[in-house]
């Protein structure tokens, strides 16, 4: 999470969810531009 | 004191109520500031053309002022030929700084948040994040747009961007 990036924008690390087995349910629910 | 993983004394609106935590969605993450530069420099690499843009328009403004120079050097005599060299070389020296400088700055923007940790949570509706300090964060899916990605992370955008 990188609260410095410019409007309502924000960083999220890959390799936690991967590790917890989420990655693809997040995937799943959101869109992709 | 551990953080707290959601509950219903969560704040976050009526979202947090509705949909009750669920553990085996939760998972924890701490700041990483290796990930966070490598993101930042493969997001920037991904920025090319805007820099070859950025770069061609400020070679033209630079040629422009050299010939405006050369034109003045010619007319008041005055030996530009060396002065014009160094010119250009301190002038290149200067944007790349600027520019390692930038890269350097952008990739450690967040390093202040060195050792701190979140908990973050997948619901039916949001996508949430809770600091130690108890502030939990509900982002709706419905909002949330993948803009880039890296091995390393995600840049989402969620709502109107300012």
């Amino acid at each position: 999470m990188d609260p410095l990036l410019r409007g309502q924008r924000l960083t999220i690390y890959r390799k936690p969810m991967q590790d917890a087995g989420l990655e693809e349910e997040f995937l799943t629910r959101v869109s992709r531009a | 004191m551990p953080p707290r993983i959601g509950g219903p004394y969560s704040a976050g609106g009526e979202g947090a109520l509705e949909h009750p935590v669920n553990e085996e969605s939760a998972y924890r993450v701490t700041y990483d500031s290796k990930a966070n530069q490598r993101h930042a420099l493969a997001y920037h690499l991904s920025q090319w053309w805007r820099w070859l843009f950025a770069w061609v328009v400020f070679g033209l403004i630079v040629t422009g002022l050299a010939g405006l120079l050369l034109s003045m050097g010619s007319f008041i005599r005055y030996p530009i030929g060396k002065l014009w060299q160094f010119a250009a070389a301190f002038g290149f020296a200067l944007v790349l700084v600027a520019l390692l400088e930038y890269l350097r700055k952008s990739a450690t923007a967040a390093d202040f948040l060195i050792g701190k940790s979140w908990t973050c949570r997948l619901t039916p509706e949001h996508w949430v994040y809770e600091g130690d300090d108890g502030v939990t964060t509900h982002i709706p899916w419905k909002i949330m747009t993948i803009e880039y990605e890296s091995k390393d992370a995600w840049i989402l955008s969620y709502g109107a961007s300012v």
